[in-house]
Protein backbone atom coordinates (compact mmCIF):
# COMPACT_ATOMS: atom_id res chain seq x y z
CA UNK A 1 0.00 0.00 0.00
CA UNK A 2 1.83 3.07 -1.22
CA UNK A 3 1.22 6.77 0.93
CA UNK A 4 -0.98 7.26 -1.33
CA UNK A 5 -3.62 4.98 -1.12
CA UNK A 6 -3.32 4.63 2.47
CA UNK A 7 -4.53 8.49 3.28
CA UNK A 8 -7.37 7.57 0.77
CA UNK A 9 -8.41 4.82 3.49
CA UNK A 10 -8.22 7.24 6.26
CA UNK A 11 -11.73 7.62 7.84
CA UNK A 12 -13.55 10.22 7.20
CA UNK A 13 -15.14 10.21 10.41
CA UNK A 14 -13.64 8.65 13.05
CA UNK A 15 -14.86 8.16 17.03
CA UNK A 16 -13.34 6.86 20.06
CA UNK A 17 -14.89 6.53 23.17
CA UNK A 18 -17.34 8.70 22.58
CA UNK A 19 -19.70 8.73 25.76
CA UNK A 20 -22.75 10.45 25.77
CA UNK A 21 -25.52 11.37 28.81
CA UNK A 22 -29.08 12.24 28.37
CA UNK A 23 -29.51 15.05 31.35
CA UNK A 24 -27.64 12.37 34.61
CA UNK A 25 -27.78 8.98 32.96
CA UNK A 26 -25.42 7.61 30.29
CA UNK A 27 -26.82 6.89 26.85
CA UNK A 28 -23.63 5.93 24.81
CA UNK A 29 -20.54 4.11 26.57
CA UNK A 30 -17.07 4.29 24.73
CA UNK A 31 -18.48 3.87 21.19
CA UNK A 32 -15.38 3.56 18.45
CA UNK A 33 -16.58 3.21 14.64
CA UNK A 34 -14.57 4.57 11.58
CA UNK A 35 -16.58 5.22 8.31
CA UNK A 36 -14.02 5.60 5.20
CA UNK A 37 -14.39 8.10 2.65
CA UNK A 38 -16.34 7.84 0.57
CA UNK A 39 -17.66 4.49 2.75
CA UNK A 40 -21.59 3.79 3.80
CA UNK A 41 -21.60 2.16 7.64
CA UNK A 42 -24.70 1.23 9.03
CA UNK A 43 -25.67 1.35 12.81
CA UNK A 44 -27.87 -1.36 13.51
CA UNK A 45 -29.60 -2.48 16.76
CA UNK A 46 -33.28 -2.63 18.03
CA UNK A 47 -35.11 0.48 19.13
CA UNK A 48 -33.20 2.21 21.91
CA UNK A 49 -29.89 0.87 21.89
CA UNK A 50 -28.44 4.34 21.06
CA UNK A 51 -28.22 4.82 17.09
CA UNK A 52 -30.13 8.35 16.96
CA UNK A 53 -27.90 9.22 20.43
CA UNK A 54 -24.97 8.34 17.80
CA UNK A 55 -25.97 10.70 15.38
CA UNK A 56 -26.67 13.12 17.90
CA UNK A 57 -23.49 13.08 19.62
CA UNK A 58 -21.66 13.74 16.51
CA UNK A 59 -23.58 16.69 15.77
CA UNK A 60 -22.78 17.73 19.47
CA UNK A 61 -26.60 17.93 19.81
CA UNK A 62 -26.08 16.10 23.56
CA UNK A 63 -25.51 18.61 26.57
CA UNK A 64 -22.80 16.18 27.95
CA UNK A 65 -20.47 14.35 25.63
CA UNK A 66 -17.21 13.21 25.90
CA UNK A 67 -14.20 11.34 24.11
CA UNK A 68 -13.17 11.79 20.44
CA UNK A 69 -15.01 12.72 17.19
CA UNK A 70 -12.70 13.40 14.16
CA UNK A 71 -14.34 14.87 11.12
CA UNK A 72 -11.52 14.50 8.34
CA UNK A 73 -8.91 14.84 10.94
CA UNK A 74 -10.47 17.74 12.87
CA UNK A 75 -11.03 17.26 16.54
CA UNK A 76 -14.66 18.28 16.68
CA UNK A 77 -16.05 17.11 20.83
CA UNK A 78 -15.44 20.51 21.68
CA UNK A 79 -17.53 22.60 19.04
CA UNK A 80 -20.99 23.55 18.64
CA UNK A 81 -23.55 21.94 16.64
CA UNK A 82 -23.22 24.92 14.29
CA UNK A 83 -19.33 24.97 13.89
CA UNK A 84 -19.68 20.73 12.79
CA UNK A 85 -22.01 21.48 10.52
CA UNK A 86 -20.03 23.88 9.06
CA UNK A 87 -16.98 21.29 8.66
CA UNK A 88 -18.95 19.83 6.51
CA UNK A 89 -21.05 17.40 7.75
CA UNK A 90 -24.75 17.08 7.00
CA UNK A 91 -27.73 15.86 8.63
CA UNK A 92 -30.73 13.62 7.91
CA UNK A 93 -32.48 14.03 10.84
CA UNK A 94 -34.91 11.35 12.35
CA UNK A 95 -38.41 12.19 11.36
CA UNK A 96 -37.05 14.00 8.58
CA UNK A 97 -37.36 17.09 10.22
CA UNK A 98 -38.94 19.34 7.63
CA UNK A 99 -39.56 22.64 9.32
CA UNK A 100 -43.63 22.75 8.50
CA UNK A 101 -43.77 26.88 8.94
CA UNK A 102 -41.30 27.39 5.63
CA UNK A 103 -42.17 26.31 2.02
CA UNK A 104 -40.52 23.52 0.70
CA UNK A 105 -38.10 26.21 -1.17
CA UNK A 106 -37.24 27.83 1.91
CA UNK A 107 -36.83 24.16 3.42
CA UNK A 108 -34.52 23.41 0.53
CA UNK A 109 -32.42 26.94 0.69
CA UNK A 110 -32.31 27.23 4.82
CA UNK A 111 -28.76 24.98 5.32
CA UNK A 112 -25.98 27.56 4.58
CA UNK A 113 -23.78 26.45 1.57
CA UNK A 114 -20.63 24.89 3.78
CA UNK A 115 -18.12 24.00 1.08
CA UNK A 116 -17.90 24.26 -3.29
CA UNK A 117 -19.03 21.47 -4.87
CA UNK A 118 -22.32 20.97 -3.59
CA UNK A 119 -24.92 19.89 -6.05
CA UNK A 120 -26.78 22.40 -7.78
CA UNK A 121 -30.60 23.17 -8.06
CA UNK A 122 -30.82 21.24 -11.49
CA UNK A 123 -29.25 18.50 -10.37
CA UNK A 124 -31.13 18.46 -7.43
CA UNK A 125 -34.50 18.61 -8.98
CA UNK A 126 -33.46 15.97 -11.79
CA UNK A 127 -33.00 13.39 -8.76
CA UNK A 128 -36.10 14.74 -6.77
CA UNK A 129 -38.63 15.18 -9.56
CA UNK A 130 -41.35 15.76 -6.74
CA UNK A 131 -39.25 18.65 -4.90
CA UNK A 132 -39.35 20.32 -7.84
CA UNK A 133 -43.33 20.49 -8.37
CA UNK A 134 -43.81 21.05 -4.57
CA UNK A 135 -41.41 23.95 -4.26
CA UNK A 136 -44.07 26.34 -2.60
CA UNK A 137 -46.34 24.27 -0.52
CA UNK A 138 -45.45 24.37 2.99
CA UNK A 139 -43.41 21.94 4.50
CA UNK A 140 -45.94 20.35 7.04
CA UNK A 141 -47.84 19.93 3.08
CA UNK A 142 -45.90 17.37 2.19
CA UNK A 143 -46.45 13.36 2.19
CA UNK A 144 -43.68 11.25 4.63
CA UNK A 145 -41.97 10.18 1.34
CA UNK A 146 -41.53 14.02 0.22
CA UNK A 147 -40.50 14.93 2.99
CA UNK A 148 -37.67 12.33 3.40
CA UNK A 149 -36.49 13.25 -0.16
CA UNK A 150 -36.53 16.94 0.74
CA UNK A 151 -34.40 16.37 3.74
CA UNK A 152 -31.80 14.63 1.87
CA UNK A 153 -31.77 17.22 -1.26
CA UNK A 154 -31.42 20.09 1.62
CA UNK A 155 -28.26 18.33 2.74
CA UNK A 156 -26.89 17.92 -0.94
CA UNK A 157 -26.85 21.49 -2.07
CA UNK A 158 -24.88 22.28 0.96
CA UNK A 159 -21.20 20.59 -0.67
CA UNK A 160 -21.21 18.84 2.83
CA UNK A 161 -18.98 15.14 2.46
CA UNK A 162 -20.20 13.32 5.08
CA UNK A 163 -23.68 12.90 6.31
CA UNK A 164 -25.61 10.88 8.68
CA UNK A 165 -28.65 9.59 7.80
CA UNK A 166 -31.28 8.80 10.66
CA UNK A 167 -33.91 6.25 9.44
CA UNK A 168 -34.54 7.18 6.03
CA UNK A 169 -36.96 4.89 5.56
CA UNK A 170 -39.22 4.65 8.46
CA UNK A 171 -42.98 4.50 7.85
CA UNK A 172 -42.15 4.93 3.94
CA UNK A 173 -44.33 2.91 1.45
CA UNK A 174 -42.09 0.19 -0.06
CA UNK A 175 -42.25 2.32 -3.43
CA UNK A 176 -40.89 5.05 -1.69
CA UNK A 177 -38.15 2.85 0.32
CA UNK A 178 -36.42 1.79 -3.08
CA UNK A 179 -36.25 5.29 -4.19
CA UNK A 180 -34.42 6.53 -1.44
CA UNK A 181 -32.03 3.17 -1.89
CA UNK A 182 -31.40 4.56 -5.06
CA UNK A 183 -30.61 7.54 -4.18
CA UNK A 184 -28.30 6.12 -1.41
CA UNK A 185 -27.02 4.14 -4.16
CA UNK A 186 -26.08 6.73 -6.52
CA UNK A 187 -24.78 9.27 -3.51
CA UNK A 188 -22.16 6.12 -2.85
CA UNK A 189 -21.52 6.75 -6.57
CA UNK A 190 -20.54 10.38 -6.22
CA UNK A 191 -18.45 9.96 -3.01
CA UNK A 192 -20.50 10.45 -0.52
CA UNK A 193 -19.43 9.76 3.04
CA UNK A 194 -22.47 7.77 4.87
CA UNK A 195 -23.26 6.97 8.24
CA UNK A 196 -26.90 5.24 8.47
CA UNK A 197 -29.09 4.47 10.88
CA UNK A 198 -31.40 1.30 9.47
CA UNK A 199 -34.08 -0.36 11.46
CA UNK A 200 -34.82 -2.36 8.57
CA UNK A 201 -31.80 -4.46 7.98
CA UNK A 202 -32.52 -5.56 4.33
CA UNK A 203 -32.30 -1.79 3.56
CA UNK A 204 -29.11 -1.80 5.28
CA UNK A 205 -27.66 -4.41 3.63
CA UNK A 206 -27.92 -3.86 0.03
CA UNK A 207 -26.41 -0.62 0.33
CA UNK A 208 -23.55 -0.73 3.09
CA UNK A 209 -20.10 -1.44 3.14
CA UNK A 210 -19.83 -1.90 6.85
CA UNK A 211 -22.48 -2.93 9.97
CA UNK A 212 -22.03 -1.91 13.81
CA UNK A 213 -24.22 -3.25 15.98
CA UNK A 214 -25.39 -1.34 18.94
CA UNK A 215 -26.58 -3.00 22.07
CA UNK A 216 -27.62 -0.67 25.30
CA UNK A 217 -24.89 2.55 24.03
CA UNK A 218 -22.14 0.11 23.52
CA UNK A 219 -20.76 -1.33 20.21
CA UNK A 220 -21.21 -5.22 20.36
CA UNK A 221 -20.39 -6.32 17.16
CA UNK A 222 -18.61 -5.27 13.71
CA UNK A 223 -19.17 -6.92 10.46
CA UNK A 224 -17.76 -6.65 6.74
CA UNK A 225 -19.73 -6.38 3.87
CA UNK A 226 -20.76 -8.31 1.59
CA UNK A 227 -22.10 -10.48 4.37
CA UNK A 228 -22.59 -13.98 4.12
CA UNK A 229 -25.52 -15.75 4.66
CA UNK A 230 -24.76 -17.08 8.20
CA UNK A 231 -23.55 -13.60 9.41
CA UNK A 232 -27.10 -12.21 7.81
CA UNK A 233 -28.78 -14.82 9.69
CA UNK A 234 -27.01 -14.20 12.81
CA UNK A 235 -27.70 -10.40 13.06
CA UNK A 236 -31.26 -10.76 11.97
CA UNK A 237 -31.48 -13.10 14.70
CA UNK A 238 -29.94 -10.97 17.01
CA UNK A 239 -31.80 -7.66 15.86
CA UNK A 240 -35.90 -9.32 15.96
CA UNK A 241 -34.79 -10.97 19.05
CA UNK B 1 -75.42 60.33 17.28
CA UNK B 2 -73.84 62.36 14.66
CA UNK B 3 -71.69 60.71 11.36
CA UNK B 4 -68.74 63.25 12.69
CA UNK B 5 -68.94 61.44 15.97
CA UNK B 6 -68.44 57.94 14.62
CA UNK B 7 -66.00 59.21 11.80
CA UNK B 8 -63.73 60.95 14.32
CA UNK B 9 -63.64 58.19 16.71
CA UNK B 10 -63.26 55.77 14.20
CA UNK B 11 -59.97 57.54 13.38
CA UNK B 12 -58.96 58.79 16.73
CA UNK B 13 -58.89 54.58 17.14
CA UNK B 14 -57.50 53.91 14.25
CA UNK B 15 -54.33 56.24 15.16
CA UNK B 16 -54.57 54.14 18.17
CA UNK B 17 -54.60 50.80 16.58
CA UNK B 18 -51.63 51.92 14.38
CA UNK B 19 -49.49 52.31 17.78
CA UNK B 20 -51.02 48.91 19.22
CA UNK B 21 -50.19 47.67 15.86
CA UNK B 22 -46.12 48.51 15.72
CA UNK B 23 -45.84 47.27 19.61
CA UNK B 24 -47.88 44.18 19.08
CA UNK B 25 -45.80 43.53 16.41
CA UNK B 26 -42.55 43.72 18.03
CA UNK B 27 -43.74 42.20 20.70
CA UNK B 28 -44.77 39.12 19.29
CA UNK B 29 -41.50 38.75 16.96
CA UNK B 30 -39.58 38.86 20.53
CA UNK B 31 -42.29 36.19 22.04
CA UNK B 32 -42.39 34.30 18.78
CA UNK B 33 -38.40 34.07 18.64
CA UNK B 34 -36.70 33.88 21.88
CA UNK B 35 -39.57 33.33 24.05
CA UNK B 36 -39.75 36.38 26.13
CA UNK B 37 -42.72 38.25 27.03
CA UNK B 38 -41.34 41.60 26.86
CA UNK B 39 -41.71 43.93 29.23
CA UNK B 40 -39.72 46.76 28.74
CA UNK B 41 -41.37 47.29 25.22
CA UNK B 42 -43.39 49.97 26.81
CA UNK B 43 -39.75 51.63 28.37
CA UNK B 44 -38.28 51.18 25.33
CA UNK B 45 -41.21 52.89 22.91
CA UNK B 46 -40.55 56.08 25.83
CA UNK B 47 -36.92 55.61 25.21
CA UNK B 48 -38.09 56.20 21.33
CA UNK B 49 -40.00 59.09 22.21
CA UNK B 50 -37.20 60.80 24.48
CA UNK B 51 -34.42 60.51 22.03
CA UNK B 52 -36.77 62.00 18.81
CA UNK B 53 -37.30 64.62 21.62
CA UNK B 54 -33.57 65.05 22.71
CA UNK B 55 -32.58 64.85 19.40
CA UNK B 56 -34.42 68.00 18.62
CA UNK B 57 -33.50 69.31 21.84
CA UNK B 58 -29.84 68.66 21.88
CA UNK B 59 -28.76 68.49 18.29
CA UNK B 60 -31.62 70.18 16.40
CA UNK B 61 -32.59 66.75 14.22
CA UNK B 62 -35.83 67.28 13.10
CA UNK B 63 -38.68 64.89 12.59
CA UNK B 64 -37.56 63.70 9.21
CA UNK B 65 -34.39 62.40 10.24
CA UNK B 66 -34.82 61.32 13.72
CA UNK B 67 -37.07 58.46 12.33
CA UNK B 68 -34.70 56.50 10.74
CA UNK B 69 -31.84 57.21 13.24
CA UNK B 70 -34.43 56.95 16.31
CA UNK B 71 -34.94 53.26 14.96
CA UNK B 72 -30.95 52.46 14.52
CA UNK B 73 -30.94 53.63 18.29
CA UNK B 74 -33.60 51.86 19.70
CA UNK B 75 -32.48 48.70 17.82
CA UNK B 76 -28.69 48.96 19.21
CA UNK B 77 -30.39 49.55 22.85
CA UNK B 78 -32.12 46.29 21.96
CA UNK B 79 -29.00 44.67 20.82
CA UNK B 80 -27.19 45.90 23.95
CA UNK B 81 -30.25 44.96 26.45
CA UNK B 82 -30.30 41.07 24.60
CA UNK B 83 -26.35 40.85 25.12
CA UNK B 84 -26.17 42.17 28.74
CA UNK B 85 -29.83 40.58 30.20
CA UNK B 86 -32.45 38.66 27.83
CA UNK B 87 -29.38 36.37 27.32
CA UNK B 88 -29.09 35.21 30.28
CA UNK B 89 -32.84 34.46 30.25
CA UNK B 90 -33.06 31.48 27.18
CA UNK B 91 -32.39 28.46 29.71
CA UNK B 92 -34.58 29.28 32.84
CA UNK B 93 -38.14 29.45 33.11
CA UNK B 94 -39.91 32.35 31.20
CA UNK B 95 -41.09 33.78 34.66
CA UNK B 96 -37.52 35.24 34.86
CA UNK B 97 -38.03 37.09 31.95
CA UNK B 98 -41.04 38.91 32.48
CA UNK B 99 -39.67 40.11 36.05
CA UNK B 100 -35.81 41.08 34.64
CA UNK B 101 -37.52 42.87 31.71
CA UNK B 102 -40.02 44.44 34.20
CA UNK B 103 -37.18 45.14 36.01
CA UNK B 104 -35.26 46.81 33.36
CA UNK B 105 -38.51 49.17 32.89
CA UNK B 106 -38.59 50.38 36.00
CA UNK B 107 -34.98 50.88 35.75
CA UNK B 108 -35.52 53.24 32.49
CA UNK B 109 -38.26 54.68 33.80
CA UNK B 110 -36.16 56.17 36.77
CA UNK B 111 -33.63 57.40 35.04
CA UNK B 112 -35.34 59.43 32.53
CA UNK B 113 -38.03 60.62 35.23
CA UNK B 114 -34.19 61.53 37.13
CA UNK B 115 -33.58 64.01 34.56
CA UNK B 116 -37.06 64.60 32.88
CA UNK B 117 -38.88 64.79 35.70
CA UNK B 118 -42.99 63.19 34.61
CA UNK B 119 -44.89 66.37 33.16
CA UNK B 120 -44.02 66.24 29.58
CA UNK B 121 -41.96 67.48 26.77
CA UNK B 122 -42.96 69.12 24.14
CA UNK B 123 -42.58 67.69 20.99
CA UNK B 124 -44.23 69.46 17.82
CA UNK B 125 -46.19 68.21 14.44
CA UNK B 126 -43.31 68.80 11.81
CA UNK B 127 -44.17 71.64 9.65
CA UNK B 128 -44.91 69.26 6.49
CA UNK B 129 -47.41 67.38 8.56
CA UNK B 130 -49.38 70.01 10.63
CA UNK B 131 -52.55 71.34 9.63
CA UNK B 132 -55.59 68.94 8.43
CA UNK B 133 -57.85 68.84 5.41
CA UNK B 134 -61.34 69.54 5.62
CA UNK B 135 -63.68 66.72 4.57
CA UNK B 136 -66.77 68.89 5.10
CA UNK B 137 -68.22 66.13 7.69
CA UNK B 138 -65.01 66.79 9.66
CA UNK B 139 -61.27 67.90 9.90
CA UNK B 140 -58.74 65.34 9.12
CA UNK B 141 -55.30 66.49 10.92
CA UNK B 142 -52.84 65.03 8.27
CA UNK B 143 -50.36 64.38 11.04
CA UNK B 144 -52.82 61.51 11.88
CA UNK B 145 -53.35 60.20 8.54
CA UNK B 146 -49.80 59.84 7.91
CA UNK B 147 -49.13 58.07 11.08
CA UNK B 148 -52.36 55.45 10.18
CA UNK B 149 -50.19 55.40 6.78
CA UNK B 150 -46.74 54.94 7.81
CA UNK B 151 -47.67 51.90 10.33
CA UNK B 152 -49.56 50.33 7.98
CA UNK B 153 -46.34 50.08 5.49
CA UNK B 154 -43.97 49.49 8.74
CA UNK B 155 -46.17 46.47 9.76
CA UNK B 156 -46.75 45.21 5.95
CA UNK B 157 -42.50 45.44 5.30
CA UNK B 158 -41.72 43.82 8.67
CA UNK B 159 -44.67 40.98 7.86
CA UNK B 160 -42.80 41.00 4.35
CA UNK B 161 -39.24 40.45 5.80
CA UNK B 162 -39.95 37.50 7.82
CA UNK B 163 -42.87 35.85 5.82
CA UNK B 164 -41.10 36.01 2.31
CA UNK B 165 -37.31 36.81 2.49
CA UNK B 166 -34.47 34.52 3.15
CA UNK B 167 -33.39 36.13 6.95
CA UNK B 168 -36.83 35.63 7.49
CA UNK B 169 -36.98 31.95 6.22
CA UNK B 170 -34.19 31.60 8.90
CA UNK B 171 -35.49 33.13 11.76
CA UNK B 172 -39.04 31.43 11.20
CA UNK B 173 -36.76 28.19 11.03
CA UNK B 174 -34.82 28.98 14.64
CA UNK B 175 -38.25 30.00 16.09
CA UNK B 176 -39.77 26.30 14.91
CA UNK B 177 -36.96 23.93 16.03
CA UNK B 178 -33.89 26.09 17.37
CA UNK B 179 -31.97 22.83 17.87
CA UNK B 180 -32.36 21.59 14.09
CA UNK B 181 -31.61 24.89 12.72
CA UNK B 182 -28.36 25.22 14.67
CA UNK B 183 -27.09 21.54 13.54
CA UNK B 184 -27.83 22.79 9.95
CA UNK B 185 -25.53 25.69 10.68
CA UNK B 186 -27.42 28.32 11.20
CA UNK B 187 -26.35 31.43 13.92
CA UNK B 188 -29.56 31.02 16.06
CA UNK B 189 -27.99 33.34 18.97
CA UNK B 190 -27.51 36.00 15.98
CA UNK B 191 -30.62 35.20 14.68
CA UNK B 192 -32.33 35.90 18.18
CA UNK B 193 -30.33 39.10 19.10
CA UNK B 194 -31.38 40.32 15.59
CA UNK B 195 -34.80 39.95 16.42
CA UNK B 196 -34.94 41.24 19.61
CA UNK B 197 -33.15 44.16 18.57
CA UNK B 198 -35.96 44.59 15.26
CA UNK B 199 -38.35 44.21 17.98
CA UNK B 200 -37.24 47.27 20.16
CA UNK B 201 -36.06 49.38 17.18
CA UNK B 202 -39.82 48.66 15.87
CA UNK B 203 -41.03 50.18 19.33
CA UNK B 204 -38.82 52.81 19.60
CA UNK B 205 -39.95 54.02 15.87
CA UNK B 206 -43.69 54.07 17.24
CA UNK B 207 -42.49 56.19 20.35
CA UNK B 208 -40.95 58.87 17.70
CA UNK B 209 -43.95 58.47 15.66
CA UNK B 210 -46.12 59.11 19.18
CA UNK B 211 -43.89 61.98 20.18
CA UNK B 212 -45.63 64.91 18.30
CA UNK B 213 -49.59 63.33 19.59
CA UNK B 214 -48.95 62.02 23.08
CA UNK B 215 -47.45 63.33 25.68
CA UNK B 216 -43.21 62.90 25.63
CA UNK B 217 -43.23 61.75 29.32
CA UNK B 218 -41.50 58.82 30.85
CA UNK B 219 -44.19 57.09 32.17
CA UNK B 220 -45.87 57.45 28.56
CA UNK B 221 -44.95 53.65 27.72
CA UNK B 222 -46.21 51.77 31.09
CA UNK B 223 -50.21 51.49 30.14
CA UNK B 224 -49.89 51.08 26.21
CA UNK B 225 -47.64 48.04 26.98
CA UNK B 226 -49.91 46.32 28.43
CA UNK B 227 -52.35 46.86 25.71
CA UNK B 228 -49.90 45.69 23.42
CA UNK B 229 -49.61 42.54 25.58
CA UNK B 230 -53.69 42.26 25.23
CA UNK B 231 -53.19 42.88 21.53
CA UNK B 232 -50.79 40.30 21.06
CA UNK B 233 -53.00 37.53 23.20
CA UNK B 234 -55.61 38.35 20.82
CA UNK B 235 -53.93 38.61 17.76
CA UNK B 236 -52.34 34.79 19.00
CA UNK B 237 -49.39 34.69 21.30
CA UNK B 238 -46.66 35.35 18.50
CA UNK B 239 -48.11 35.52 15.60
CA UNK B 240 -47.14 38.59 13.25
CA UNK B 241 -50.13 38.90 11.01
CA UNK B 242 -52.41 38.33 14.17
CA UNK B 243 -50.93 40.77 15.71
CA UNK B 244 -51.39 43.27 13.36
CA UNK B 245 -54.74 42.87 12.35
CA UNK B 246 -55.30 42.34 15.81
CA UNK B 247 -53.48 46.44 16.63
CA UNK B 248 -55.36 47.80 14.23
CA UNK B 249 -58.86 46.34 14.96
CA UNK B 250 -58.83 46.56 18.47
CA UNK B 251 -57.93 50.43 17.84
CA UNK B 252 -61.04 50.77 15.54
CA UNK B 253 -63.33 49.10 18.35
CA UNK B 254 -61.88 51.15 21.05
CA UNK B 255 -62.72 54.17 18.96
CA UNK B 256 -66.56 53.14 18.28
CA UNK B 257 -66.78 51.20 21.82
CA UNK B 258 -66.29 55.18 22.92
CA UNK B 259 -69.26 56.28 20.48
CA UNK B 260 -71.96 53.47 21.41
CA UNK B 261 -70.59 52.21 25.20
CA UNK B 262 -68.49 55.00 26.24
CA UNK B 263 -68.22 53.60 30.14
CA UNK B 264 -66.98 50.63 28.88
CA UNK B 265 -64.41 51.83 26.19
CA UNK B 266 -61.46 51.23 28.25
CA UNK B 267 -61.99 47.96 28.89
CA UNK B 268 -63.35 46.81 25.60
CA UNK B 269 -59.62 45.19 24.75
CA UNK B 270 -59.56 43.87 28.29
CA UNK B 271 -62.92 42.42 27.50
CA UNK B 272 -62.13 40.73 24.13
CA UNK B 273 -58.39 39.52 25.33
CA UNK B 274 -60.41 37.56 28.25
CA UNK B 275 -63.09 36.30 25.76
CA UNK B 276 -60.08 35.00 23.59
CA UNK B 277 -58.44 33.22 26.38
CA UNK B 278 -61.32 31.98 27.65
CA UNK B 279 -62.41 30.51 24.47
CA UNK B 280 -59.67 30.04 21.55
CA UNK B 281 -56.51 29.65 23.51
CA UNK B 282 -53.85 28.66 21.45
CA UNK B 283 -55.08 29.70 17.99
CA UNK B 284 -54.21 32.98 16.13
CA UNK B 285 -57.42 34.93 14.38
CA UNK B 286 -57.39 33.03 11.52
CA UNK B 287 -57.73 29.88 13.70
CA UNK B 288 -54.40 28.41 12.94
CA UNK B 289 -52.42 26.35 16.09
CA UNK B 290 -49.79 29.25 17.46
Amino acid sequence: MTADTYSLVKPALELRNLSAWYGESRALYDVSLDVKPGGVVSLLGRNGAGKTTIVKSIMGLMNRREGSVRFENRETIGLSPRKIALLGIGLVPEERGIFGTLTVQENLMLPPVVRDGGMTLERIFDLFPNVRARLTAAGNALSGGEQQMLAIARILRTGARAILLDEPTEGLAPVIVQQIRKTIESMKEMGFTILLVEQNFDFAARVSDAFVVIENGRVVDRLEGPLGSAEIESVRRFLSV
Amino acid sequence: MSFQLLAGQLVLGLINGSFYALLSLGLAIIFGILNIANFAHGAQYMFGAMLAWGLLEYAGIGYWYALPLVFLGAGLLGLLTEAIFIRRMYHVDPLYGILLTFGITLMMQGVFRNYYGVSGLPYSVPASLSGSWNLGVMYLPIYRVWVIVAAVVICFLTWYTIEKTRIGANLRAATENPTLAEAFGLNVPLLKAAAYAGGVGLAGLAGAFAAPVYSVNPMMGSEIVIVAFAVVVIGGMGSIKGAIIAGFSMGALEGLAKVFWPEFSAMVIYIVMVAVILYRPGVDIFGRKV
